[in-house]
């Protein structure tokens, strides 16, 4: 049963995924990137991480996702679908992504075929419930979780400057 | 120094005072000298003139008068509350002045309408296009040339509206670009001097959004053209004409009497105060005097519909800003108020009341104290909704701020009414040039401070309150005594005159001078001495007496009969009363037939549509519903 | 696979029975309530073979209607989407209420039944990811019509429920730190418990803040009036502009469906959920000593009753609020979201968080 699960799910996943890739339309993509969450987070359940499963939903599909429509819908997407004009920066930074994923990849499988896991496993019930969750953030991981807040803090700020930058009144002539 | 002395010492030749028998102030004046003259008039002058009332046109084609047109300037003075009418002759073959627009934004539209209607061109003006009649329409349809019964097909360009005009724009603009960058309307030009600036900052685009002319908030229909940034509204362009009926042209081929169910479907929110003022302005003309009883009557019902207006007004505003449950208590109480018209003229909405020289029925025995009960409940319901709105946070939030314009703006966009009242200026007829018996009531003329919607709002529920007054103290001292002014009454000399003229004794005319009540018409009122005896019988006899006696029946049929009937003497007369949204005033010009040669109505909607968008400018698309319901637009007043 | 059965029929039972009827009955409690309100007679007209049931009959009349009508697809939408809306839209507000408790167990032939559809462990944060989808058949709907007002009341619904969900997830914050649990079922049973021996522990008392702001935010969620600026029928006439049929009709049907599930979450929370003042599971124990002994059965549907009519006592307080205030203006929604409710839900738990520490 799980293990049926787990097929259907990832290939949703992955099928997803590449048709979000693929397909011309922003809006379809973001709809199939949603699917792509959805049937994630069917893997955390599979897991036991219904935590991490409904927090990936409630972040990713339920404010993110909507974020990038609302965005992709404010644009006038009818006229600019062909022309995806990436700077150098982003093509550099493009192909070195592509080639860390390459490499973890290879890696995981690399592995698995020496017979080791990749990475350790979480254990049952770890990852599982709030409380767990909760106790892990606020002792062994409190240094990353908090400069994760400080983080957060700095983008929200950069945000409202860069958003606010034209509200500002304009420094009078010389 | 009179007017005239100054007026002649500064443009000499050019500016030649018209004597006129109803006692208007009239001066001629050349048309090439029309913008100075007005100019003089706004700023100069002692008094005053600085407020453009009324700007429209008359094609005299008919009554040989020459040249053809003249472009009629309706000016008022805010300090001393006088009029002044300025004819400017236009001939045929070259139709064209200069505009006024710089001095009065409301001849924007003016000057629009008159190019619509007469084809008379204005050098200068911004943007002259086709207000009323669409842009396919040929001619021009009040000339007199044009016949009353020629059909054109509505609409011939059926793309969308953004479609067609802004895109063969831009089309055009980029076959040629330096030439067409240019011409074209105005309106047009600055958005695309807009949107080049956005695409320049490359960070915001605005868009274009119709609203109207189908749109559940735009009651009666209109189409406002908004420029949108986001929320915001950058600017704004009105549509209008969508329920253009041709009443001015409609008015030209019926008697004088049968004009009134045409009134009716003006302002049709409070059609008695349109009877009333039309009726006001062909007796002004005919210069006969009505009974007090009627004066009183027409007073009574005319509060009665301003408050079924004002109480239309909130209730609808407050529905479009969710509120249905105000709405619905200000509609039961409009509902008495219908009730209670109903029962006196036979008709809740198109009640055709008013006659020319008194009204059709009298008020039925137990109508004051319907009415005392019926002014009871819009006191309670104006409580109520006071408790609902007026301090209701959502409401107030809503309100204040928000489609704020201010006095000068006002002023310059012809603004009357509670609109203007808002800004702070308490002009209002019934005070400034009491006409019917205004001047014999007390009450008070509220007004606001920062022209916002908030202070419409309230302006008008005080004025519910003041008309409420008004209504209880003519309710005390209605006089008793005939109706109208018939073959029966003793009130008016000038009257009694008549009935002797038609009883056949005029000898007895000849010893005898016309006196009549000098408040009939504040400052024009000496002109009633003059009496034109020919023109008084102008009231349908009783059924009564038409059925029974040989008198009345003669009386009757000579009244309703084609070629004969009432027929003004020549001439032209302007007469205005306060309406639920400012001043309505009617121009009527008679070449002594029994039709009307011209009747102009100054729609009080007009003026305040065309300065609307200056309300807009600024505020959110949420706020133009709030706007758009505290300017209470009535489309059959607006497009007529 | 009995379990599965279980669920099926506890489904059936829950959403398909009950919150679904009462979904329809709202739309006639909508009409008739605010005609009292209004000194109007309201709907009345609708009658089978003269029976008039004060006019009941126009929910049927109105489902005829919704059925029978076009199903219109305006020129230049994106079909696919504009036909999927509607059901992304229903669907969402019809999952949530898998989570909701609507008693406590039911011993039915010797198996413990609980009264909760889906027993998930993580309820509030289920509720949340469901919320937050919810906004999905309202953005694409608006955006698949190509139509300018559609798609400024998809704007603006998207940043309204965004905004309000964060008011709402803090909110309770609160009630998860008072009861020590993200699950529904325990919060509704843990407000069973008495305070001081005699006071209901219900959220209500211990959280009074909390329930305002979860109010509020609530119907913000639910995009009725006073916070319909998405819709705004007299301004912008709303995201669903160009639906008819049952399209409208599914949207519709959201709305109702939605301030349901804002009300029973509000009971579940703050109202006691289903429990009723010193009723345990084997019946009455009083404070004052007093004990009336009950079956299972009976206390089951005590329960349940209890949830309903805490149900319908808050929407009708919801259809009142609704009947009564103006519309807010897009800006100020927000503004009342961002910088009164967020700020005063954080506040809230920082209260919280000083009496619990003090109370130990």
């Amino acid at each position: 049963m799980q293990e049926i699960l787990f097929f259907v799910l990832a290939a949703v996943a992955v099928l997803s995924a590449l048709g979000m890739l693929l397909n011309k339309n922003p809006v379809y993509s973001v709809l199939l990137l949603i699917v792509t969450l959805f049937s994630i987070a069917g893997l955390y359940v599979l897991l036991n991480a219904s935590f991490i499963a409904a927090v990936h939903l409630i972040v990713y599909a339920g404010a993110i996702m909507v974020l990038f429509l609302f965005v992709i819908m404010l644009l006038d997407i009818r006229a600019d679908v062909e022309h995806i004009n990436l700077k150098r920066l982003s093509r550099i930074l493009a192909l070195l992504a592509t080639f860390i994923f390459l490499g973890e990849t290879f890696l995981i499988i690399w592995m698995s075929l020496k017979g080791k896991a990749a990475f350790v496993g979480l254990g049952e019930g770890i990852l599982g419930d709030v409380p767990s969750v909760g106790e892990l953030l606020f002792t062994k991981y409190l240094l990353p979780f908090e400069i994760a807040s400080v983080l957060l803090l700095v983008a929200i700020v950069g945000a409202i400057i860069l958003a606010k930058r034209k509200l500002r009144p304009e420094p009078p002539a010389a | 120094m009179t007017l005239k002395e100054q007026l002649i010492a500064r443009f000499g030749e050019d500016v030649t005072p018209e004597p006129s028998r109803v006692g208007d102030e009239v001066y001629i004046v050349h048309r090439n000298r029309i913008f100075e003259v007005c100019q003089y008039l706004k700023e100069s002058t002692n008094p005053k003139y600085d407020f453009l009332m009324d700007l429209t046109a008359v094609d005299y084609l008919h009554t040989g008068t020459k040249p053809r047109f003249a472009v009629i300037y309706q000016l008022y003075s805010m300090s001393t509350h006088r009029r002044l009418r300025l004819k400017a002759p236009v001939p045929e073959s070259d139709p064209i002045l200069p505009t006024v627009v710089p001095l009065w934004g409301v001849a924007n539209w003016f000057e629009r309408e008159v190019w619509d209607m007469f084809g008379i061109k204005f050098k200068g003006h911004p943007d002259l296009r086709r207000l009323l009649m669409y842009d396919e329409f040929k001619g021009h349809p009040l000339r007199k040339d044009y016949p009353f019964n020629k059909r054109q097909p509505l609409v011939k360009n059926t793309e969308p509206y953004e479609d067609t005009e802004i895109l063969q724009y831009l089309q055009r603009i980029k076959q040629d670009e330096a030439t067409q960058r240019d011409s074209g309307p105005e309106y047009l030009r600055d958005f695309l001097k807009r949107r080049e600036t956005f695409e320049g900052d490359r960070s915001t685009r605005s868009f274009l959004l119709n609203m109207g002319p189908s749109h559940p908030a735009m009651h009666g229909v209109i189409h406002i053209l908004l420029e949108l940034d986001g929320e915001y509204v950058r600017a704004a362009d009105l549509g209008i004409g969508y329920l253009h009926r041709a009443f001015e042209k409609e008015c030209e081929v019926v008697k004088w009497g049968q004009v009134f169910p045409y009134t009716d479907r003006l302002n049709y929110v409070s059609p008695l105060i349109n009877n009333v003022a039309y009726a006001m302005a062909v007796e002004k003309l005919l210069g006969i005097e009505i009974t007090e009883r009627a004066k009183y009557i027409r007073v009574i019902m005319s509060e009665l519909s301003r408050i079924t207006d004002h109480l239309t007004c909130i209730a609808a505003n407050a529905m479009e800003l969710g509120a249905m449950t105000a709405f619905l208590y200000f509609i039961e109480a409009r509902e008495e108020l219908y009730n209670l018209i109903e029962e006196i003229t036979g008709a809740r909405l198109t009640i055709s009341y008013v006659r020319i020289g008194g009204v059709k029925a009298d008020f039925t025995p137990d109508f004051p104290e319907r009415c005392t009960s019926a002014i009871k409940l819009v006191r309670e319901k104006l409580k109520e909704v006071h408790k609902l709105l007026t301090r209701n946070r959502i409401f107030y939030d809503r309100m204040v701020g928000t489609g704020v314009i201010d006095k000068d703006t006002a002023l310059h966009y012809g603004f009357t009414g509670p609109v203007l009242r808002s800004t702070g200026i308490d002009f209002d007829v019934r005070k400034a040039n009491p006409y019917l018996v205004y001047d014999e009531f007390d009450f008070d003329v509220p007004y606001g401070e920062k022209g916002d919607n908030y202070d419409r709002y309230l302006c008008r529920m005080e004025e519910i309150e003041q008309s409420c007054r008004i209504v209880e103290q003519a309710l005390a001292k209605l006089p008793g005594g005939p109706l109208n002014v018939d073959h029966e009454g003793k009130i008016i000399p000038a009257h009694v005159m008549a009935d002797y003229g038609k009883f056949g004794k005029t000898h007895e005319l000849l010893q005898m001078e016309a006196v009549t009540d000098p408040t009939l018409s504040g400052s024009n009122a000496e002109f009633y001495r003059k009496i034109y005896p020919d023109a008084k019988a102008v009231v349908l006899p009783r059924k009564e007496v038409t059925y029974s006696s040989i008198e009345g029946m003669m009386n009757h049929f000579m009244l309703v009969m084609e070629g004969v009937g009432i027929a003004p003497e020549p001439g032209e007369a302007y007469a205005a009363v306060e309406g639920a949204n400012g001043e309505l005033g009617f121009f009527v010009v008679s070449d002594g037939s029994d039709h009307a040669y011209r009747v102009r109505v100054r729609p009080p909607c007009f003026t305040l549509m065309s300065g609307f968008h200056k309300m807009i400018e600024g505020d959110q698309i949420a706020d133009v519903i709030a706007t758009f319901g505290t300017i209470n637009m009535i489309a059959g007043e607006l497009d007529r | 696979m009995q379990a599965l059965a279980e669920a099926a029929g506890k489904f059936v039972f829950f959403i398909g029975l009950i919150v679904l009827n009462i979904a329809a009955i709202l739309t006639w409690v909508e009409r008739k309530q605010s005609a009292v309100m209004q000194d109007r007679i309201g709907a009345n007209r609708a009658t089978i073979f003269g029976i008039r049931m004060l006019g009941m009959f126009h929910m049927l009349a109105d489902m005829l209607k919704l059925f029978t009508k076009e199903f219109f697809i305006p020129m230049g939408a994106r079909r696919f989407v504009y036909l999927l809306a509607p059901m992304i839209s229903l669907l969402f507000a019809l999952v949530g209420f898998a989570a909701i408790p609507f008693g406590d167990t039911l011993i039915l032939g010797g198996r413990e039944i609980p009264l909760q559809i889906a027993n998930v462990n993580i309820g509030i944060l289920y509720i949340f990811a469901v919320l937050g989808m919810a906004v999905y058949g309202v953005v694409l709907g608006a955006w698949a019509s190509n139509n300018n007002y559609a798609l400024l009341g998809g704007l603006r619904a998207s940043a309204q429920m965004l905004s309000y969900e964060v008011a709402i997830g803090v909110s309770l914050v609160g009630v998860i730190m008072v009861y020590q649990t993200v699950d529904l079922m325990e919060i509704a049973r843990a407000q069973g418990q008495l305070l001081w021996g005699w006071l209901p522990q219900w959220g209500i008392l211990l959280q009074p803040l909390g329930f305002l702001i979860f109010m509020t935010a609530g119907i913000a969620e639910t995009k009725r009036i006073p916070f319909d600026a998405p819709e705004g029928e007299s301004e912008i006439v709303g995201y669903f502009i160009e639906y008819s049929g049952m399209g409208f009709g599914m949207y519709f049907l959201t709305d109702f469906l939605e301030t349901i599930l804002i009300a029973s979450l509000t009971v579940t929370f703050f109202l006691g959920g289903f429990q009723v003042p010193y009723l345990y599971a084997d019946g009455f124990h009083f404070p004052w000593g007093q004990a009336i002994l009950l079956p299972n059965i009976a206390v089951a549907a005590l329960q349940f009753l209890s949830f309903l009519i805490k149900l319908i006592v808050l929407l009708f307080i919801m259809m009142a609020i609704r009947w009564t205030l103006p519309r807010f203006r897009y800006d100020q929604i927000m503004h009342l979201g961002w910088k009164i409710l967020l700020p005063a839900s954080l506040i809230n738990i920082l209260i919280t968080a000083v009496v619990l520490t003090i109370i130990g």
